[in-house]
């Protein structure tokens, strides 16, 4: 028994270095570029042009800079509100995207609407919500809702009209009124499909929010990188950058963990 | 007195695009079928078994004569006649007691009298232990012992079962079918069951109605006089058995 173990952890101990170099290794190109990169920012380029592209260790001092002043926590954390407001507002895709994937009639005088309204991009909107709503929040929860709503929209119908026909017959021949059947089978089964479109939305919810604050906010992370800009501190612009790519990641690895806990049987059942 | 009352029934259903040719699924049937009793409807598949089988449950409606339950006129689905599906449709979401139970709450039991009923049933189908599981952590024959329970639970009228053990490998479908026996022994009801399978309907039926090619006709209406448990190799039984064949396959050679 405890010659197994021993056994065991001599394999374990024989491939978990190797393991461990590959990753390493993995890193490697990205390591090189790095250096290039620092090496050139500090050594080959002039001073002036150097200020358009700061070398790694300039950003990682920019970032050390908006992180104790507390810039980038409150920047970031605008942006953050603003996604999850307009991400509010945006679930009203959901009741809507039953109503047309079930009610035919409704599909019918919905669907034009919708198809006419949907390939307009987000950004797109942005000078007319500037118009109606000014510069702040409200033009931005705006675009933003656009970007979320839409995915959403468009997944949870997809999710209604691929409801197996045997649940809803199931719930019908047990007592089921059409309400419990919308409410207790056909949103619990479109809700994989669901969730995918919620992080469809978020995504281009997210890219749609950093667009709407560079020209309509006085907070935010899209705010950051552009006043940055015209102050010429790239090495800001770059820490802001990294942070919109890392805030979006974050949301995304969030949104499949609430998801795999929500709806453990997606995938698993086939029959 | 009969309960289920097949009166004239024909149904056409409209081609599934603009100038397809509308199919005949079934013509002129009438047949009955007593209180409590356990009725198999036969035949090959595209004979219009299963629209039979809608018509009773009421997820279609006749497109002439009518199906009579007591005398009254099926009009939609209802907890009366509840399904047992061939891939079973049990609520992927829900555990297994909570997909036992879910008629119960539609019907609004009050919650001790649901309590008990589910607990029963989970116990006549033999799954104490996995009341907490989801379906697709269970094995084919345990869901359908699941989509038994669910479909008991209720106290239907009227049982009717899709093909039930299709999908099952040999093994667990015999298993199936003397549990069926004996859950059937413990609660009387009408039961109609639909199947292809000329074995399965001779060893669980009081009646065993034969269908016709499409468009579905009955071809023959047998009422079983073997005393159960039937045993696959009597004389009666065999002899029974090669009848319906020779009832299938002559209905098959005419079709060629």
């Amino acid at each position: 028994m405890s010659q197994l173990a021993g056994q065991q952890l001599l394999r374990k101990r024989a491939i978990h270095p190797l393991a461990a170099l590959r990753r390493v290794r993995s890193f490697g190109l990205l390591a090189a570029l790095l250096a290039l990169w620092q090496y050139g920012s500090t050594t080959l380029l002039p001073p002036a042009t150097a200020i358009l592209l700061p070398p790694p260790s300039g950003i990682a001092i920019g970032a050390y800079q908006l992180i104790v002043s507390g810039e980038l926590w409150t920047h970031l954390r605008a942006s953050l509100q603003r996604e999850f407001v307009a991400f509010v507002y945006a679930l009203s895709a959901i009741p809507l995207g039953i109503a047309m994937g079930w009610w035919r009639r409704f599909n019918e005088q919905a669907n034009p609407l919708i198809e006419i309204l949907r390939p307009i991009p987000p950004l797109a909107w942005i000078p007319v919500s500037i118009l109606w709503f000014g510069i702040g929040n409200a033009q931005n929860h705006f675009i933003i809702f656009l970007g979320i709503f839409f995915p959403l929209l468009l997944n949870t119908i997809a999710g209604v009209k691929d409801v197996q026909p045997s649940l809803v017959r199931a719930a019908r021949c047990l007592g089921a009124n059409e309400f419990n059947v919308l409410t207790r089978v056909v949103l619990k089964a479109a809700l994989p499909n669901i969730i995918t479109g919620i992080r469809i939305g978020l995504g281009v919810g997210w890219m749609a929010l950093v667009a709407a604050e560079i020209v309509g906010a006085n907070s935010g992370l899209g705010f950051l990188i552009n006043d940055a800009r015209t102050l010429l501190r790239t090495d800001y612009v770059m820490v802001g950058m990294l942070t919109i790519g890392l805030a979006g990641l974050t949301i995304d690895w969030i949104v499949v963990r609430v998801s795999n806990r929500l709806v453990p049987w997606s995938g698993a059942m086939s029959t | 007195m009969s309960t289920l009352s097949i009166q004239n029934v024909s149904k056409i259903f409209p081609g599934h695009h603009a100038g397809d040719e509308p199919v005949q699924a079934l013509m002129n049937n009438s047949f009955d079928i007593e209180k409590d009793e356990f009725c198999s409807i036969l035949g090959h598949s595209g004979c219009g078994k299963t629209t039979m089988l809608n018509l009773i449950a009421g997820f279609e409606e006749p497109t002439e004569g009518q199906v009579l339950l007591d005398g009254q006129p099926i009009v939609g689905p209802s907890w009366e006649r509840s399904v047992i599906f061939q891939d079973y449709a049990l609520f992927p979401w829900m555990s297994v007691r909570d997909n036992v139970e879910f008629g119960l709450v539609m019907k609004k039991v009050p919650r001790a009298e649901r309590d008990a009923i589910v607990v029963r049933h989970i116990n006549l189908v033999g799954l104490e232990g996995f009341e907490r599981r989801l379906p697709h952590q269970l094995s084919g024959g345990m869901r359908q012992r699941v989509a038994v329970a669910r479909a008991l639970a209720i106290a239907p009228r009227v049982l009717l079962m899709d093909e039930p053990f299709a999908a099952l490998d040999a093994q667990n479908r015999s298993l199936m079918q003397r549990e069926m026996v004996r859950i059937w022994n413990t609660e009387r009801k009408t039961v109609v069951l639909v199947t292809h399978s000329i074995e399965e309907a001779i060893i669980l039926s009081d009646r065993i109605i034969v269908m016709t090619k499409r468009p579905g006709r009955v071809k023959e209406n047998i009422v079983m006089n073997i005393p159960r448990p039937r045993d696959e190799d009597a004389p009666d039984v065999i002899a029974l058995r090669k009848h319906i064949r020779s009832l299938i396959e002559g209905e098959f050679d005419t079709e060629k």
